[in-house]
């Protein structure tokens, strides 16, 4: 599972981060500084995975794992989640990776927990290319994707994340496909926003079938029970409505 | 009123991009206070842009959410706009944490978006299911979700997979009822990925009889069994082998493919062994499919293979998988020499993934995983130390941790301890060590390690080499000086460790390595620099406990100077470290004195006199500068062994000093090694003019020793205390005392409760005590009507007689009873005293068995193997060998908790395997077997041993079937 994403520049300032377990957002600073320095000391030329000791991602059960334990102490670990309690010997620790890319001014990060027994469920070049996805369907969404864009729209730039990861898992690795998904949710919101009224769910089922049945018939769209102020709009609105129902097709 | 935008806001902050701190916080209170406006207002728009705002900050800066903002969040979510409701689930992971309150009004809200029928809205709602879901919520939602699996649009159908992971995650009971849907999508055909490969697809299919599809469901279900099966009982997973290798064979999806061959690995051990070749044969067909594909690029080339590699572990069992493992192991040598730094990364990743099964292909590349310890690249370098500490063996080790050695010693240019360290390591080269010398850090470029980095170093160098109880090393005085080196060099805080390891090797090992120990460890004490520097921080003061503790105890066995070693232990600096390293020091100080006074009683002279006033006088001065100590163990210690000191005191100087003068006292500081001899030659002396029957020397000096040789002290064996056998006739359940209440001794005396009610109560103790005292006498008066009378079993009321006779009865009874104070009997000496025969029963009490045990083992001492070490520990006499503490990963993946996921289990063969009948759940699900469900898969010979051994549990809301054992329910059906 990967623990977090996260866009930081040359200087060390967040452009994005997003963690799929819970950490309060002190701990998600410190980390991502611990981050910034570990990684932005690295010469480029050096391989993409850093391994840091000393480096522990917060949450969990805190990190009285890290330093007790005789034999085989690694600095990296921490207790796993879905530990029990009572059982004393932490067997299952997880070892933080950080698997990062450098684009530019900014700095794309991977996140990713392995329990130290079975290797994660995500492979080390895996998500280097998932980072790249990630960059690629950036570019598609922004049209030649900078460091602006990301500061100011960091809510698009989280949707688009959200077309590649959800809740940790891999979601789709399709670029095409991912850009696909984002212009259709971001046409829905244009046109949520500049409709008058409030489109509520339910009313919508009802007038799409309606429109549906009348562009079937080669009659014209949009039915005449959606009190919206310009017929434009009810068009536009209507058809989007359509190909988000699968009638379009 | 003035709105702020979020582009707004994030122009205001730039623009404070060069301002001080305090503007910058100006600014950020001042915007979170309009936000605070905004978010109250009632302008769902406005509300929204002030929850992204809020988001944004946050993110940025580690700002607390303002108060009721997960509340707010959530009035976004319910808003009926898309673009607001799209918002809010954006901002509703940032808002809620796990114990927010405001998750159960999101409950109702997320239902009716799940199952609304704009067709966009479910993804926005399940993308944002999946980050706030907690185990209520996993509940509620999780029936819509499970619809959503078979929602028409593969988009959807993607993301409720997905969603179901989390579910499942946080309220693991669905997994019963919801896999068997999360199954069906391995079957999914996503028509629209598929589509659009059409011209490929078709190419494919008919060239290489490959189907080229790109099915999102079908990879999200994987990735959500593979993750499932990492998490839950792997077992369950096994049901799934025909369906996964036939992906394995038709699928072009890396990604898929990686997550399949993860996923196998992780089910592998499961397999019945008669399965693996059949596994096995099935793998490397694919595996060499990839290979040929991969001459593509190096990069599609790792991608494919990687996984290939991990696997390969398990697939050593079989011949075939040892092929694998060569193939494997070669190309990844091909990738350590190579430039690309990734690829060596990786190649060293998967090595650690091999060494366990195939250690000998590993260490045909020794010197190239060697060289990449010194990589500038840190990663590179973490990967080879794990790597380098799984493959040590008893032949290589010394290389691999003097090479380890060098890099730690290299960095210490800096600390000022380097000369002393340098100096040492050069002293311990001319002993034992291979230590590098000083003209080679010279010779190579400094390398920054950061404090991290060095504990781990020194952490790996101490894991490999104490493993499986020091099983690798065969020169115990090389090791003991690699412990020192350690101490000098490391630089961090690790003293703890090494110090545990000094004195478990010192207590294990035997025969000559104790005084070489005891000479090492003075050499330390007396190390000025390294005690004088032994409070700062990293400098393992540490192991100056190790080293008195060691020098205290094992003293007698070494040669060197009693006086000079008493000396080295009563340096004031020892005692300004820290009090535990103070008690040891102190210990181990009046320890080495006591045998001094003992050897100096054999040849008592002039000189010795003296050296044992001044040292008394020495230690004295120790001590009671101890006694005001703080600590109270330390300052115990201090006053008992003043006492003690006083005395000798008194004695040494009561007694007249001896007049005979064997050697000046030149010589003997000249030759310390001498010391023996001479004693053996005045000894000799001393016996040809015995002519006095009074020793000559006071008789105190054999005051100390006793309180130190009791026993040696040996390292325990890891489960002693467990194996100490119980006696025979020993019952801990017995009662002790066969007390049973009669009619003579119940608790109910009206008689005598007149006379003695007042003696019982006690007396005093104020007002309210008296004011009880009363209160208790007239409820216990109330409750006795025939008070003074008791009657007796035939109902008449006892006389006077009946009376006293029973009273003496009882005394004579309570008088034997040790649970009753007597008062008439004062007389001590009458109590009978039970001698303990100690040596009678010598299996109850273990320290006799280690007496016993010592002499029991004589016998086998006369080969020992050149290092003499005690690896099991000790052990109580009379128990059993003990069992290799061995577990296979399947005994201890079922022995883990049966909490959360890995309590789940479909399966019912390991149901009735590792839970009894009346454990098991009380489930309402009829099991069915696989063979009920058509399976696809046109692999029969797979599927029949699938269903012969493997059986699922099945949802139907019916009654439960009992189902004592599989062969029944076979049968059935």
């Amino acid at each position: 599972m990967i623990q977090a994403v996260l866009i930081f520049n040359n200087h060390g300032k967040p452009r994005l981060s997003k963690f799929y377990t819970p950490v309060t957002s002190s701990e998600q600073s410190t980390l991502l500084a611990q981050i910034f320095q570990l990684v932005s000391d690295r010469p480029a030329g050096l391989c993409n995975f850093l391994d840091a000791p000393g480096l522990v991602f917060p949450g969990g059960k805190g990190q009285q794992g890290s330093t007790k334990g005789k034999g085989k102490v690694n600095a990296l670990r921490r207790p796993s989640e879905y530990q029990p309690d009572e059982d004393g010997e932490n067997e299952e620790d997880d070892e933080l990776r950080v698997i990062y890319r450098h684009y530019a001014t900014l700095y794309f990060v991977a996140l990713r927990l392995d329990s130290f027994v079975v290797d994660g469920g995500e492979s080390e070049l895996g998500i280097l290319d998932l980072i790249q996805v990630f960059v690629e369907s950036l570019d598609r969404s922004f049209e030649n994707v900078c460091e602006l864009d990301l500061i100011f729209h960091f809510d698009e730039v989280i949707l688009v994340l959200a077309e590649i990861i959800q809740g940790g898992l891999v979601l789709e690795t399709n670029i095409t496909e991912i850009s696909t998904r984002f212009h259709e949710a971001a046409a829905q919101r244009k046109a949520s926003a500049s409709s008058v009224k409030e489109i509520l769910p339910s009313s919508l089922a009802s007038i799409a079938a309606d429109t549906a049945n009348g562009i079937r018939r080669g009659g014209p769209p949009g039915g005449g029970r959606l009190g919206v102020s310009t017929g434009d709009n009810v068009r536009n609105v209507a058809g989007r409505w359509l190909q988000g129902l699968g009638f379009g097709a | 009123m003035w709105e702020r935008t979020l582009q707004d806001l994030i122009r205001g902050l730039r623009a404070h991009k060069t301002s001080s701190q305090a503007e910058l916080d100006a600014f950020l209170a001042e915007a979170v206070d309009e936000i605070r406006q905004e978010l109250r207002g009632r302008d769902m728009d406005l509300k929204a842009e002030g929850v992204v705002k809020m988001c944004y900050l946050m993110m940025l800066y580690p700002l607390p959410p303002p108060p009721s903002f997960a509340f707010h969040v959530v009035e976004v979510m319910s808003s009926p706009r898309y673009h607001l409701k799209q918002l809010g689930y954006l901002a509703a992971p940032m808002a809620f944490s796990t114990d927010t309150e405001e998750v159960v009004l999101t409950v109702n809200g997320i239902r009716k978006d799940l199952l609304a029928p704009h067709a966009h809205l479910p993804p926005v709602a399940l993308a944002g299911l999946a980050d706030i879901v907690t185990p209520s919520l996993a509940r509620d939602v999780y029936a819509d979700v499970s619809v959503l699996l078979t929602h028409s649009r593969a988009h959807v159908r993607k993301r409720a997979v997905l969603a179901m992971f989390k579910i499942f995650e946080q309220y693991p009971e669905a997994l019963r009822t919801g896999f068997t849907r999360l199954r069906d999508r391995l079957e999914d055909d996503d028509p629209g990925t598929q589509f659009r490969f059409r011209p490929f697809y078709l190419f494919f299919k008919s060239h290489f009889n490959v189907v080229l599809v790109d099915p999102g469901v079908v990879s999200a279900t994987v990735n959500v069994i593979t993750e499932l099966s990492r998490k839950s009982n792997p077992r369950n997973y096994l049901p799934l082998a025909p369906q996964l290798f036939e992906l394995l064979t038709t699928s072009s999806n890396n990604w898929m493919l990686i997550k399949i061959i993860k996923l196998v690995r992780v089910v592998y051990p499961f397999f019945a062994s008669d399965r693996d070749v059949n596994t096995c044969s099935s793998c490397i067909p694919v595996w060499s499919f990839n290979t040929t594909r991969a001459t593509s690029g190096p990069q599609v080339a790792t991608t494919d293979n990687q996984p290939h590699f991990y696997d390969s572990r398990h697939l050593s069992l079989s011949e075939a998988g040892d092929a694998l493992a060569r193939v494997c192991v070669e190309k990844l040598s091909g990738f350590l020499s190579d430039e690309d730094q990734n690829l060596k990364y990786i190649a060293l990743l998967a090595m650690v993934k091999i060494v366990p099964s195939h250690p000998h292909l590993i260490s045909e590349y020794q010197d190239e995983i060697l060289e990449s310890l010194d990589d500038q690249d840190m990663s590179i370098r973490m990967r080879a130390l794990e790597l380098t500490s799984n493959m040590v063996n008893r032949r290589n080790i010394r290389e691999i941790v003097s090479r380890l050695l060098k890099d730690l010693a290299l960095t210490t240019t800096t600390a000022e301890t380097l000369p002393s360290a340098a100096d040492f390591l050069a002293k311990t080269a001319a002993s034992e060590t291979i230590a590098p010398g000083p003209t080679v850090a010279s010779a190579l470029p400094k390398q920054h390690l950061t404090p991290a980095y060095r504990v781990e170093l020194v952490r790996r160098i101490l894991s490999m080499t104490s493993a499986d109880t020091y099983v690798n090393i065969t020169d115990f005085e090389w090791y003991m000086t690699v412990l020192v080196d350690l101490a000098y060099v490391s630089n961090v805080d690790v003293g703890e460790e090494i110090k545990d390891r000094i004195l478990d090797v010192t207590a294990r090992v035997r025969g000559n390595f104790r005084p070489f120990v005891v000479s090492l460890m003075l050499r330390l004490l007396k190390d000025e620099t390294f005690v004088e520097s032994a409070h700062q921080e990293g400098n393992c003061s540490e192991i100056l406990y190790a080293a008195s503790w060691v020098v205290g105890e094992y003293c007698h066995l070494s040669k060197e100077s009693k006086k000079a070693m008493i000396e080295a232990l009563l340096n004031p600096i020892l005692y300004q470290i820290n009090n535990e390293i103070s008690v040891v020091t102190l210990t181990a100080a009046v320890k080495v004195f006591a045998y001094f006074t003992a050897e100096a009683a054999e040849d008592w002279d002039l000189e010795l006199y003296n050296d044992a006033k001044s040292l008394v006088a020495n230690l004295m001065q120790t001590l009671s500068k101890c006694t005001s100590s703080p600590e109270v163990e330390l300052q115990e210690r201090a006053v008992n062994f003043l006492q003690l000191f006083r005395l000798l005191k008194a004695d040494l100087s009561s007694s007249k000093p001896p007049t005979r003068h064997a050697r000046t006292q030149d010589s003997y500081k000249a030759e310390p090694a001498f010391e023996n001899a001479f004693a053996e030659e005045s000894s000799s002396l001393e016996k040809q003019n015995d002519d006095i029957d009074q020793p000559n020397y006071p008789k105190s000096l054999f005051l100390l020793r006793p309180l130190f040789t009791g026993y040696e002290i040996n390292s325990i064996g890891y489960k002693a205390q467990e194996s100490v056998k119980l006696p025979d006739d020993l019952d801990l359940d017995a009662t002790l005392v066969d007390w049973k209440p009669d009619d003579n001794l119940d608790l109910d005396f009206p008689g005598d409760m007149d006379d003695e009610a007042e003696s019982e109560m006690g007396q005093g103790g104020g007002a309210n005590l008296e004011e009880l005292r009363r209160v208790l006498k007239e409820s216990g008066a109330k409750g006795k009507p025939s008070k003074g009378k008791r009657l007796n079993d035939d109902g008449t009321v006892e006389t006077k007689e009946q009376r006293a006779a029973r009273k003496a009865a009882r005394k004579a009874k309570q008088k034997d009873n040790p649970y009753y104070l007597n008062d008439e009997q004062d007389d001590v000496d009458a109590i009978p005293i039970v001698k303990l025969e100690l040596d009678d029963n010598d299996a109850v009490v273990p320290t006799d068995g280690k007496v016993k045990r010592k002499k029991a083992k004589k016998p086998r001492d006369p080969s020992p193997p050149p290092p003499e070490i005690d690896r099991t520990g000790e052990m109580p006499e009379g128990s059993e060998p003990m069992p290799k503490a061995k577990h296979t990963p399947a005994a201890k993946k079922s022995k883990k908790g049966h909490d959360g996921l890995k309590g789940i289990e479909f399966g019912v063969d390991n149901r009735s395997a590792d839970t009894s009948d009346a454990q098991r759940p009380q489930t309402h699900f009829e099991e069915y077997r696989e063979d009920e469900v058509d399976d696809p898969s046109p692999k029969a010979d797979v599927v029949a041993l699938a269903t012969s051994e493997v059986q699922v549990v099945r949802v139907k809301k019916k009654k439960k079937k009992a189902t004592a054992d599989g062969s029944k329910k076979k049968t059935e059906v």
